[in-house]
């Protein structure tokens, strides 16, 4: 079991960033302003809706296979922005889970859906069915997914979760009807597969970002602002890790660590 | 008196009717705190949510941060397995409701006769035949032949589809219209040569190491690159997936978000 006692030095900065994160945040919910950059992929999340509402076509949300977490919340989060957006316009939502934790996820997906629509007034426009558990087994999930884009033509797809190989199978079924697409996933493998097949792909933590860019809401931005200070003493450390190596590596005379740079280091298979 | 012998005193391991009777207790418990739950007004609702999240987390940043002894466990070590049951319990609650999604959704297609209703009714056949069998004859060559030779025979045959979508993905990536696609096209084209045997004889003539031509070797390159580049790459994002879910994961144990998870607007 791994524990604080086998690392100090990891549980010294889990708690350093931990306090950096709860002080922003406190410091946002004061009335502190946080600045936050532009982000192109959640931009064009209310130009897909809108396509979508103009084509009369349904909005597809698929939350990943992964199990019940902060992934999976982040991503029913975003999706209940998404929600707001196409009840007002009376758009069609198609939300399919699937995956080990499938129907756990079905069970909250359709209650924040509900609850989304409520928020708006539109009780009422909430079809039980566009929620809907599809399968356990990660292909059978894929094919029922795929199955539903071609069948209901949708307008646009948003893949934001824990995706595997179904992901190329999401994104290019999306690609074959002209749907509009907006990824984003915490999975780095499928990343270059949803850049290749998807108009938007959001990267790393902006994916974390997410909610605070759509909400713009203070806890979140104060969060945000935390994560940040917490990358820059990632970075500071990396830099000091770095210049640290390269005095050792200078200390064995420059021409023994030019060679160490060029050859054995980093172009030559160990 | 440590932690786990008190609780091993207080709930001794249960045999014959003692047992049966107490999971008869903990169903009528768990029913009564689910209708407890919703009888709530929502204010207590959260309060008790909220509580029960900080407890749960509290769980696991405790037994993380306690000094462990020489064979890796600490006082709170022994009950891992069971927080983690719990959560395993609630999970599995929810695939009754999935499977009721499934029906409703598959039995609504066939009765009302809607498109393609006769593959939602296949479906359903599937879906039944596969539980029977699987519940009342797993021993069976038939479920055996059901799984082994149809299921993942299907699921084989959903996962080579992907090599099509791959090339068409590729194609889509790698046509020339920018720089960051040149780049990518230019990046691809090196790694896979140095991949494949022909692209590896290109360079082959060029030695394997210990010299500075070695670095010009299209598989030295291919290697450099992956390693090199496209793992540091690949440790930043890591880096700050990190970062962002510790972020989210104290809002959530702290109840820093004013509200439901869910909700924009604080209350």
């Amino acid at each position: 079991m791994d524990h604080a006692s086998n690392s100090w030095p990891v549980a010294l900065l889990v708690t350093l960033w931990s306090l950096v994160i709860v002080a922003t945040v406190k410091m946002a919910q004061r009335g502190r302003k946080f600045y936050i950059r532009r982000i192109p992929g959640l931009n064009a999340i209310d130009e897909a809706v809108g396509r979508a509402t103009e084509m009369g076509r349904p909005i597809l949300m698929v939350p990943g296979i992964g199990l019940i977490g902060v992934i999976v919340m982040q991503a029913l989060s975003i999706f209940s922005y998404i929600t707001k957006t196409a009840a007002q316009f009376g758009n069609r939502i198609l939300l399919p889970t699937g995956g080990d934790n499938g129907p756990a996820i079905y069970t909250i997906a359709d209650e924040v859906m509900r609850d989304t629509y409520a928020s708006v007034g539109r009780a009422e426009a909430y079809d039980p069915d566009s929620v809907r558990f599809i399968s356990d087994r990660q292909f059978a999930f894929a094919a029922g997914v795929a199955g539903l884009i071609h069948r209901e033509k949708v307008a646009a797809s948003f893949l934001f979760g824990e995706f595997y190989a179904e992901a190329l199978i999401f994104a290019e079924a999306g690609q074959a009807v002209g749907a509009i697409q907006i990824a984003g996933t915490t999975q780095t493998t499928q990343i270059p597969f949803l850049i290749a097949s998807c108009d938007y792909t959001i990267i790393g933590d902006e994916y974390y970002a997410a909610t605070a860019y759509i909400s713009r809401e203070p806890t979140l931005l104060g969060s945000l602002a935390g994560q940040d200070i917490a990358k820059a003493i990632i970075w500071l450390l990396v830099l000091m890790g770095t210049i640290g190596l390269t005095i050792t590596a200078m200390n064995y005379g420059a021409a023994e660590a030019t060679k160490a740079f060029f050859l054995s280091r980093w172009l030559t298979p160990k | 008196m440590t932690l786990k012998s008190l609780l091993s005193k207080l709930f001794p391991p249960l045999h014959g009717p003692a047992l049966y009777a107490a999971l008869a207790g903990a169903a009528v418990l768990c029913v009564f705190l689910f209708f407890a739950l919703h009888a709530l007004p929502p204010r207590a609702r959260k309060v008790a949510i909220g509580a029960a999240t900080f407890l749960a987390g509290l769980f696991y940043a405790l037994e993380w941060f306690w000094p462990a002894d020489s064979a890796g466990n600490n006082p709170m070590t022994f009950a891992v397995p069971t927080v983690g049951n719990v959560a395993n319990v609630l999970t599995a609650f929810t695939l009754g409701l999935g499977v009721m999604s499934l029906i409703r959704i598959h039995g609504n297609n066939v009765i009302r006769q809607r498109a393609s209703w006769e593959n939602s009714l296949v479906l359903l056949l599937g879906m039944v035949t596969m539980a029977v069998s699987g519940l009342f004859f797993d021993k069976s060559m038939f479920f055996r032949s059901l799984f082994r030779d149809v299921l993942n025979s299907f699921d084989a045959a959903m996962f080579a589809t992907l090599a099509f979508y791959i090339i068409s993905a590729a194609y889509r990536a790698f046509r020339i219209k920018s720089v960051e696609a040149t780049l990518m096209m230019a990046a691809a084209l090196i790694v896979m040569l140095g991949m494949i045997p022909l692209g590896q004889f290109l360079t082959s003539s060029l030695p394997a190491n210990g010299s500075f031509t070695s670095i010009f070797r299209l598989d030295n390159i291919s290697n450099w690159m992956l390693t090199n580049l496209n793992g540091a790459a690949q440790r930043a994002i890591n880096f700050g997936l990190g970062i962002g879910a510790l972020a989210i994961a104290l809002r959530v144990w702290l109840s820093l978000e004013r509200g439901a998870f869910f909700e924009s607007t604080p209350e």
